[in-house]
């Protein structure tokens, strides 16, 4: 593996922040609006490294919102506010000295939807590397991303290929191949497969089952099976809250609320 | 009885109304299209036979047989030389930082604003800015650099308008696959979003120009003579442009110089035309490669 982003110079300042906390993320008392509205409300989790957390609920409850919070990603959307921190390895990911572009960096992110950048196939790992600095083999680092994403043997004659011309989940492991190539700390999924055939989804959930063992791994998905599957904490949320968050089998098991035994036995939703 | 087989009335009327106004536009196409054929076929019928190597090589005369377009290209190609060096990257610099770069406020409704009006300002106004700004102020006098600046600012809006458009045209999701991979605004811009609008950008460039190239009264305001005789050597000297040269011998009594004219016209659509070509064939060569 091509782990070799501690070279990089800009990387030690949140490096250096990190000791061996159990929590790899820590959210206190966030609340978040667009405009006036109010799309999360008082979220309180902590995200064990290592792990991967499920996030269920019905349409529109926040859970991208929530999860764009922590690549703040959200920054680019006019109106939009946040309140209370997230602390990444102990530093306030919300703090004034710290730069987004450097979250990004070490929180990396799938999208819904597949989207490569439009350029060839090798570009689409190499360059987000790339322009961070790093100092290592680019076409090894390529190799070995295209690889644990299970792509390498249907692209390796045509890296120069445009991203575009993949098929749907092929893209969408492009983007996992990408978000790798960064060595992030953290992926975060949002429906990852939803735009996909079921073949395709299920290749991409193998493909998490084998990533879990190095990244930790925030996934948001419709499907219960799906978070039963992969994850070990599953976090219930309903109008912009956190309902219940636990042990997945717990939660499914033995839900303590009444709405979460509602929402994933199907009653509503 | 078959539903389908007896249309009501009011289907009917409504298929008779769908075909009157397909006829209406297609007579309204063909008729342009007539109105333009017989422009050029009028221009070109009088213009064709002074056409010959020698119009290209002499300059402007009192004896028809002897004038030609020689310093008028010239003119026109230095000025809009320097009308490309300041409006291109003006404009590309502007828009990028309007339309990417710049955070949602009063301040860019406002400026947005005045950019779309003064595309619409005509085109002596800015004859009139020129020469208090240039000619006067600046001291630059009645020179090439004058009138390409003025036809620069006077291209500018439209350059900003087309490529804010084609920056806008790139998805949303481009921009957001390369920040989450912590690349700064500026890498993601100029990385993907530059590139990717880049035949967009081009073509809106390419009309502008082609516009500037026409363009003949903010020129006379800001000094640009007729009668010249040598081609201009650097910014500071005085020059013609083809329109101008047009508008000069149409003004002349002789009727030579009315066909020398309609020859000068056929230079200057023809030099237009091949302007517009290259932002077709750009314009399919780069076609766009995402969703
Ligand atoms: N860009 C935005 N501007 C304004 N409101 C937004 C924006 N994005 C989301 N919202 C609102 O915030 C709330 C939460 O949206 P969010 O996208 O986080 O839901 P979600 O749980 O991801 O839903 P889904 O399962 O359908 O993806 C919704 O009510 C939505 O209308
Ligand atoms: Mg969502």
């Amino acid at each position: 593996m091509t782990t070799t982003s501690h070279n990089n110079p800009s990387v030690s300042s949140l490096d250096t922040a990190s000791h061996e906390a159990d929590n790899i993320l820590e959210v206190r008392g966030v609340h978040a609006y667009y405009g006036s509205t109010c799309a999360l409300r008082s979220i309180d989790l902590d995200v064990k490294a290592n792990q991967v957390y499920a996030f269920i609920g019905p349409s529109g409850c926040g859970k991208s919102t929530f999860l764009r919070c922590f690549n703040r990603m959200n920054d680019f959307i006019t109106d939009f506010k946040i309140e209370g921190s997230i602390k990444y390895r102990n530093t306030n990911i919300y703090h004034t000295d710290v730069d987004p572009v450097l979250v990004r960096r070490h929180i990396g992110m799938v999208f819904q939807k597949p989207n490569p950048l439009p350029t060839s196939i090798y570009n689409n790992v190499a360059w987000g590397p790339k322009i961070n600095g790093f100092k290592v083999d680019f076409d090894e680092l390529v190799e070995t991303s295209l690889k644990k994403a299970a792509l390498w043997d249907q692209v390796k004659e045509r890296l120069t290929d445009n991203g575009y011309h993949l098929s749907g989940g092929q893209q969408q492991r492009l983007c996992i191949a990408r978000a790798i190539a960064m060595n992030p700390d953290v992926i975060l999924m949002d429906e990852p497969c939803s735009a996909l055939d079921p073949i395709s989804a299920r290749k991409i959930e193998e493909l998490i089952v084998d990533l879990k063992k190095d990244y930790s791994i925030l996934i948001v998905t419709h499907n219960m099976q799906q978070a039963a599957r992969l994850s070990h904490h599953t976090v219930f949320m309903l109008k912009g809250e956190i309902i219940e968050h636990g042990p997945t089998h717990n939660l499914f098991a033995t839900p303590q609320q009444s709405l979460t035994k509602e929402y994933i036995t199907g009653k509503f939703g | 009885m078959n539903v389908l087989s007896s249309p009501s009335a009011h289907l009917r009327r409504r298929q008779a109304i769908a075909k009157w106004f397909r006829r209406i536009c297609r007579f309204m196409s063909y008729l342009l299209v007539g109105i333009v054929c017989y422009l050029l076929w009028d221009v070109i019928s009088d213009g064709w036979h002074w056409l010959s190597w020698d119009f290209f090589q002499n300059y402007a005369s009192r004896m028809p047989a002897k004038s030609g377009v020689r310093a008028a290209i010239s003119g026109s190609i230095w000025v809009m030389a320097i009308t490309i060096i300041f409006a291109v990257p003006v404009g590309i610099a502007a828009a990028t930082y309007l339309e990417e770069l710049m955070e949602q406020s009063r301040l860019k409704q406002f400026i947005s604003l005045n950019i779309q009006n003064l595309a619409g300002v005509p085109s002596i106004v800015y004859g009139i800015l020129g020469l208090t700004v240039f000619v006067r102020f600046l001291g630059f006098g009645g020179s090439v650099l004058s009138g390409g600046l003025t036809l620069g600012l006077l291209i500018l809006p439209i350059i900003i308008i087309a490529t804010r458009e084609s920056l806008r045209s790139v998805p949303q999701t481009v921009r957001q696959a390369a920040m989450a991979l912590g690349a700064t605004k500026w890498q993601t811009v100029r990385c993907y979003v530059l590139p990717t609008s880049f035949s967009g950008i081009l073509t809106g460039i390419i009309l502008a120009i082609s516009r500037a190239v026409g363009e003949t009264a903010p020129l006379i305001l800001v000094g640009a003579v007729a009668y010249i005789r040598y081609v201009p050597e650097n910014p500071l000297d005085a020059y013609t442009t083809l329109p101008i040269q047009i508008y000069n011998w149409v003004g002349k009594p002789k009727a030579e110089f009315h066909e020398l004219a309609a020859s000068g016209i056929i230079v200057l659509l023809s030099l237009m035309f091949l302007t517009n070509l290259c932002a077709i064939i750009l314009r399919h060569k780069k076609q766009r490669t995402y969703v």
